[in-house]
């Protein structure tokens, strides 16, 4: 349904002594139909670049996303438009992606007249529809955002991006502002509707947890190249990357024993305008061998998932 | 007027870890700022704050200027916005040993610098004389836990030290404080919503909902068998714990409702619930709950 295929995109920074940061480093990825793809690192790493580059928010320097056999990365800006309600994003922080100054009545109702989807009579009923849908009540149509709780707020933008009907959903950490037991609400209506609309998504988050929940495939970003790739279940069960053991590994289970030792690895993440040379990992990798700091590893197949790391 | 936390008891004891947890909104913040009387002039602090026999609410400002940072200290969330923006890392983390110590600049920024390397900030000497923005958010916080540190407090009070780190960098940070902690033989209140973060660093865990207690247990127990209803619903919302969402929402701390605070929320509520507000009852040596079912 969707491929995407080494994508790139580099920011410069400065006038005078250019400098450049490849925020995202050949990309490939593809998403089936109804399929959930999650998108794993840490801050920094490039996540929400890939998410923003594959709806064209932000044009790649190189690099196709294939969007249901159309091409869109060439595609001119008023056909791109037409492609847009089948294409959505739900942003981390709902209380900002909504007009501050419009009803939810009117923010809900913002696209279905834009692309003229229901006649002008019918929006009203349409509008009640769709927030009854994701759990609010007729109360909440005159309301403002700053109302409404961040839970709530979550639940308007998605109501939004569903009155499209969307095939393809970018979550972008839609959940990573909201206190745990909201986190539960908004999550198990995201696969509620999933189950009922039949979109596919790209889940982008850096809470293992989550992601362990929500996907069926995976993907883990390190410094803007994806370093581990494969069934969720199969990169939980037996993590190949070093980076990706120390993810998971960093993952603190509750109720578990105190006395395990949980620092995984040392080190940040380095500066990504200053890259290093080699496995971008090395400077943290437990497992570095001289030919890392060299060359950059490839993916390569290993058992059910693919991996970049010398030691395949 | 809004009460945000209301009629709270604990006892936190000597060496020993209590984990404060809750959502959002429900007066953790708020139960901590009190403590060390940091709370706008507006506020009204009722109650008793005993520190080793003195009640820190009757206590002077010039006392409990003595207290601040020395015999308590307090980790804030967001460094950020915590740390002095135009005064170098090394500056900040010399202030303590100055004005507690009575320490000149210079001997004061060897003490700062080896707080730092305590607090395992790479080449400390060098990034001592940095500024805040140009630490990571992970330095940030190391370097606020060597602020915290520096006198050697009795008490520590974290507000949500790893909030906004990510999840290699809070194994480090969270793995630090139990380090520097347990070498210094510090008791520690640890603010969080983080219950991964309790269940590590703590003895015992403290539970507040819309600005009560609702539950006080000793670490294994809460885990094993968490007693209040808000509890166990919370223990299932984690997505590793089935993600059971607990329907509705945190009732507003201007308008709560009648009796127990949870029971709209509450699949065990019953008649009692609705009119009448439940006290603590202990439930075993250690384990107190605010809820009829173990009245």
């Amino acid at each position: 349904m969707l491929e995407v295929k080494e994508l790139k995109k580099t920011f410069s920074k400065g006038f005078v002594h250019k400098k450049s940061l490849k925020a995202v480093d050949g990309i490939s990825l593809t998403i089936g139909e109804r399929e959930t793809f999650g998108l794993v690192g840490e801050s920094g790493c490039g996540k929400t670049t890939v998410g923003r580059l594959i709806l064209r928010l932000i044009e790649s320097n190189s690099g196709e996303v294939i969007f249901n056999g159309i091409n869109i990365t060439g595609l001119k800006k008023a056909d791109l438009r037409k492609l847009r309600p089948n294409m959505q994003i739900l942003f981390q922080d709902a209380d900002s992606s909504l007009h501050p100054r419009l009803r939810i009545r009117e923010s809900i109702a913002e696209p279905l007249k834009l692309y003229k989807l229901v006649p002008e009579s019918e929006i009203e009923k349409k509008v009640l529809e769709l927030l009854e849908m994701v759990g609010l009540q007729k109360e909440h149509m005159n309301r403002y955002p700053h109302e409404l709780s961040g839970g709530q707020n979550q639940r308007v933008v998605l109501a939004r991006v569903l009155a499209l009907g969307p095939q393809f959903i970018v979550a972008d950490e839609p959940t990573s502002a909201l206190d745990v037991s909201v986190q539960a609400q908004i999550l198990s209506l995201i696969n509620e509707m999933q189950q009922k609309f039949g979109f596919s998504c790209l889940f982008i988050s850096h809470d293992l947890g989550v992601i362990r929940k929500m996907t069926s495939k995976l993907g883990v970003m390190y410094l803007g190249k994806l370093v581990e790739t494969g069934r969720t279940e199969d990169i939980f069960e037996t993590p190949k990357h070093p980076y990706t053991k120390a993810l998971i590994a960093a993952v603190r289970i509750v109720g578990s024993d105190k006395l395990q030792k949980i620092c995984p690895i040392e080190g940040e993440i380095p500066d990504p305008m200053n890259p290093p040379s080699g496995c971008k990992f090395h400077t943290r990798c437990p497992q570095k061998m001289d030919i890392c700091e060299r060359i950059e590893p490839e993916m390569v197949n290993a058992g059910n998932v693919k991996v970049a790391c010398h030691l395949f | 007027m809004v009460r945000a936390v209301n009629k709270v008891s604990l006892d936190v004891f000597e060496n020993e870890t209590l984990g404060l947890v809750g959502e959002s909104g429900c007066g953790k913040t708020v139960l901590a700022l009190s403590i060390l009387r940091l709370l706008s002039e507006n506020t009204v602090v009722e109650g008793e704050i005993i520190y080793k026999e003195q009640d820190l609410i009757r206590l002077g400002e010039k006392e409990m200027r003595n207290i601040r940072g020395r015999e308590i200290a307090q980790i804030f969330q967001n460094p950020l916005s915590s740390l002095n923006p135009v005064l170098t890392i090394g500056l900040q983390v010399s202030e303590p040993f100055m004005l507690h110590r009575g320490m000149k600049l210079a001997e004061a920024w060897k003490n700062a610098i080896s707080m730092l390397r305590a607090a395992k900030i790479p080449s400390p000497t060098e990034r001592g004389k940095e500024y805040p923005h140009q630490f990571s958010g992970g330095m940030r916080q190391r370097a606020m836990i060597s602020m915290g540190l520096a006198c050697s407090p009795e008490l520590i009070i974290a507000d949500e030290p790893t909030k906004g780190l990510d999840v290699t960098i809070q194994a480090q940070i969270i793995e630090l404080m139990r380090e520097l902690v347990n070498d210094r033989g510090a008791s520690m209140l640890i603010i969080t919503h983080d219950l991964a973060v309790a269940s590590e660093l703590c003895n015992r865990i403290a539970v507040m909902y819309s600005g009560e207690i609702v539950e006080i247990s000793g670490i294994k127990d809460f885990f094993s068998s968490p007693a209040h209803p808000y509890c166990k619903s919370f223990l299932s919302s984690l997505p590793l714990n089935g993600m059971k969402p607990i329907s509705g929402s945190s009732p507003s701390l201007i308008d709560v409702p009648e009796g127990c605070r949870f029971h709209p929320r509450c699949e065990y509520a019953y008649e009692r619930c609705r009119t009448e507000h439940p006290e603590i009852y202990t439930l075993e040596k250690g384990r107190n709950v605010r809820c009829f079912l173990y009245a």
